[in-house]
């Protein structure tokens, strides 16, 4: 989308990892990307083709070899609350901290004062549909609960940004899709900019502006970009929806096929 | 003495046992709600009474005597206040190095694994000196240290220190990533990364290696009273010898079993009680 | 790798920096008695292994423990795997046994003494113990941790009782018996040090406790120092066993 003014964008990143004594494997070779402002970004792709890499350089965590990731200009160095990462799974979530303390999280690493603190986090819970349920520790939540709190903990921040680390993966089909015709809600009311990673092809025509599907790594870089401009809410029964998703499952049939035979050739 | 310990749960291999409570064997599986009480009580019965027995086969109350004979001379050092003192003896002792070796413990591990320097510069000293027994050191304390209270707490501390240490690096080495990049991008410094996240995710560890520590502490502990003191349940055991009061000898080590077990159910219920949201990674 | 070459530089000038100061403070400040220097330890060292007398010292701690070990950790093993998968003996014996782990092994010096004298038995009595209640207990642990959809995937498969424990429960209570084995050789150590200095003429623990009354302090850090060795030397040898032939029954 040369067109769309540029607000999150890769320019010819490559990216490579080095296991203790093997030699190095770039996981990004060239991997170019432009999200506009407020857009939905789905990165779709086969496991290991490197769309959790293009993530983690984006938060910050890690420096790419070559090439620019940059924000509204500003080339990113290190993470920071302007682009909060949502994980999958309850790892991140601080499982000595009530819910309400854990949203509260980033405002107290602030320095925000305790009373002003609790009120923001009591409203961002009831944003996310946690009322009531903020003295409850993350081991006492459900899957989809735990989830919530991930989202409110980024959203209390005011963070413009969430970066979504297959978020839902594993959760339950039921509760995956509640959470995700929630947060096309929340994204549709609050206008920030997602960039979304999953491998769930249906999961990612119900929440996209526009998909990206991956080659299949090594060396993995951006395939074909897919606009998506189905009415909102989506619904999986929409023979458009089928159309769509018979489409991006050749596309990516051909990058899983590839693994396979470069595995078969490999054993 | 160690255990192998699970430390993602703070479980103690052995220590904390998943019992199936169905398991019940064919005589009380009718009456399947038994209290763990009774069982207790019927396990002292029948292993009292399989001593007892064994005693008057043996029969010869001086080399083995049964639980009773056991049973009165309990009765006898207590009344005459030997027993409340050696107990008391051999607690202070192991309190003051337990909570001084946990802290030191705590704070170099946490040091060790936060800080590559820290870790490159102690790793090979520590590694070494950690398999020397504590009890080895006893001559060297008392030369330092003299006589004294202090030589016992000192080995105690020594007993204490490598255990926590090695419990608080592995904490720090387990604190999932996830935790410290979300805190990253929650705008945390590396210091307030420390205070927030590291920490406590750690002290599950470090409380379950001070767990383990308390009956290195104890180990020491009776060590030591055996080799140099003139009080505690060590020395009780010990000098009876003497005078082949094996009687005394079973009282004392039965005792050491009670306050040992004791000392551990309490160390659980306070950690459980106090510091129970930090159970959880 | 990089990190790896640098690590290896700062241990190796931690130990040479810490050997140079504890020289430095011994020959500045203190009497050999008090705080022997490296240098006249190694010297003593040296002097007494000439003698005969510290390889002695080394062959009869290290004979104590090794009797002790292999015997205690087949008996333990052996005793834990059948407590186990007993569930009445289990359901009887857990509370008395939960009872004994709080008794350390060296307390039970005394009654051996008494019961076997003071001569070599009672020291293999004693270490045996040490190694088997430390093995069974984690043993035993390790049988009642077996995941129950393995015991019912065997069943399933057409194995009968004996097969499961065999193929099912002994091989998923390895690692559990291979932990209790390495925690039982540390704690074998320590009782035999104890054993030695409280009833023994021969060995390490003996070494330690009479240079100490001899005010020997040169010897008694020697066999501090042995006593190190040995026990790095027979934890790594075990880890390295371990990892050679029985690498697939390591946790995780």
């Amino acid at each position: 989308m040369a067109s769309a003014p540029s607000y999150i964008s890769f320019r010819g990143v490559d990216f490579q990892y080095t296991s203790q004594g093997k030699s190095p494997t770039w996981i990004l070779k060239d991997l170019n990307l432009e999200i506009a402002r407020g857009e939905f970004y789905v990165l779709l792709g086969p496991s290991g083709c490197g769309k959790t890499t293009a993530l983690t350089l984006l938060a910050g965590f890690e420096h790419q070899a070559a090439g620019t990731v940059s924000v509204d200009g500003r080339t990113i160095t290190k993470p920071g609350v302007d682009r909060v990462v949502i994980f999958q799974g309850d790892d991140s979530l601080y499982g000595w901290l009530t819910a309400q303390e854990n949203v509260e999280f980033g405002l107290k690493m602030a320095g925000m004062p305790a009373s002003q603190r609790r009120e923001k986090a009591l409203r961002q819970l009831e944003f996310v549909g946690l009322k009531g349920q903020g003295h409850k520790f993350p081991s006492q939540l459900s899957g989809g609960m735990k989830q919530r709190i991930q989202i409110a903990r980024a959203l209390v921040c005011d963070s413009p940004i969430l970066l979504m680390d297959e978020p839902f993966a594993a959760l339950d089909a039921q509760t995956r899709a509640v959470l995700q015709d929630e947060l096309t809600a929340i994204q549709r009311k609050i206008a920030s900019t997602v960039l979304f990673i999953t491998h769930d092809i249906g999961e990612a025509i119900i929440l996209a502006d526009r998909i990206g599907i991956m080659r299949s790594g090594p060396a993995s870089a951006l395939k074909e970009e897919i606009t998506i401009d189905l009415p909102r809410p989506r619904r999986r029964g929409d023979p458009a929806f089928g159309a769509l998703y018979d489409r991006i499952h050749a596309t990516l049939s051909e990058e899983v096929d590839k693994v396979m035979r470069r595995e078969q050739a490999a054993a | 003495m160690t255990l192998a310990a699970d430390n993602r749960s703070g479980r103690v291999a052995g220590l904390d046992q998943a019992r199936p409570v169905t398991a019940r064997p064919w005589f009380l599986r009718t009456r399947a709600a038994l209290s763990l009480m009774s069982r207790y009580t019927i396990a002292i019965v029948v292993i009292a009474g399989a001593w007892h027995v064994a005693a008057e086969q043996f029969d010869s109350p001086i080399l083995f005597p049964g639980p009773l004979k056991t049973l009165d001379k309990a009765i006898e050092l207590v009344s005459e206040g030997r027993l409340q003192g050696d107990i008391l003896a051999s607690l202070q002792r192991i309190l003051v190095g337990f909570l001084v070796g946990s802290l030191i413990g705590a704070v170099v591990g946490l040091a060790m694994g936060s800080f590559r320097l820290v870790a490159d510069v102690l790793q090979p000293l520590v590694n070494f000196v950690r398999f020397i027994a504590p009890i080895a050191w006893i001559g060297t304390v008392m030369v330092w240290f003299g006589l004294g209270e202090v030589s016992k707490v000192a080995l105690i501390i020594y007993a204490t220190v490598f255990v926590v240490m090695l419990s608080a690096i592995a904490g720090v080495a387990s604190v999932h990533r996830n935790k410290i990049r979300a805190a990253q991008c929650l705008g945390s410094t590396p210091r307030q990364i420390f205070v927030w996240v590291t920490l406590p995710a750690a002290l599950s560890f470090i409380l379950t290696g001070m767990r383990m520590a308390m009956m290195n502490a104890f180990m020491t502990v009776v060590s030591a009273e055996m080799i140099a003191a003139e009080s505690g349940l060590g020395y009780l055991i010990y000098n009876s010898r003497q005078w082949m009061e094996t009687d005394s000898i079973f009282v004392g080590m039965l005792t050491l079993g009670v306050v040992g077990l004791l000392t551990d159910r309490l160390f659980v219920l306070l950690t459980r009680t106090a510091l129970r949201r930090f159970s959880q990674p | 790798m990089n990190t790896r070459y640098r690590t290896w530089v700062r241990g190796t000038l931690s130990v040479i920096a810490t050997l140079i100061l504890w020289e430095a403070i011994a020959r500045l400040f203190f009497v050999s008695a008090v705080l022997p220097a490296p240098s006249a330890i190694i010297r003593e060292m040296v002097a007494y292994a000439a003698t005969g007398r510290l390889g002695f010292d080394v062959l009869m701690s290290v004979q104590r423990v090794a009797v002790g070990f292999f015997a205690g950790s087949a008996l333990g093993a052996v005793l834990g795997l059948l407590l186990g998968s007993q569930t009445s003996a289990r359901w009887l014996l857990d509370p008395p046994l939960q009872f004994f782990r709080f008794i350390p092994p060296i307390a039970w010096l005394t009654p051996v003494l008494i019961w076997f004298g003071i001569g070599e038995n009672g020291k293999y009595v004693l270490i045996t113990y040490t190694t088997t209640f430390m093995v069974m207990i984690n043993t035993y642990a390790g049988v009642v941790a077996v995941q129950r959809n393995r015991l019912r995937a065997a069943r399933c498969l057409g194995a009968g009782p004996l097969q499961v424990f065999l193929y099912v429960i002994v091989p998923s209570t390895m690692p559990f018996i291979l932990t209790g084995m390495q925690i039982g050789m540390a704690n074998s150590l320590q009782t035999v040090i104890v054993a030695e200095m409280l009833a023994a003429n021969e060995g390490l623990g003996h070494l330690i406790i009479s240079s100490r009354v001899s005010l020997a302090t040169e010897l008694a850090y020697v066999g501090i120092f042995l006593l190190g060795v040995l026990g790095l030397l027979s934890d790594t040898a075990f880890r390295k066993f371990v990892a050679q032939f029985a690498w697939r029954y390591r946790f995780n």
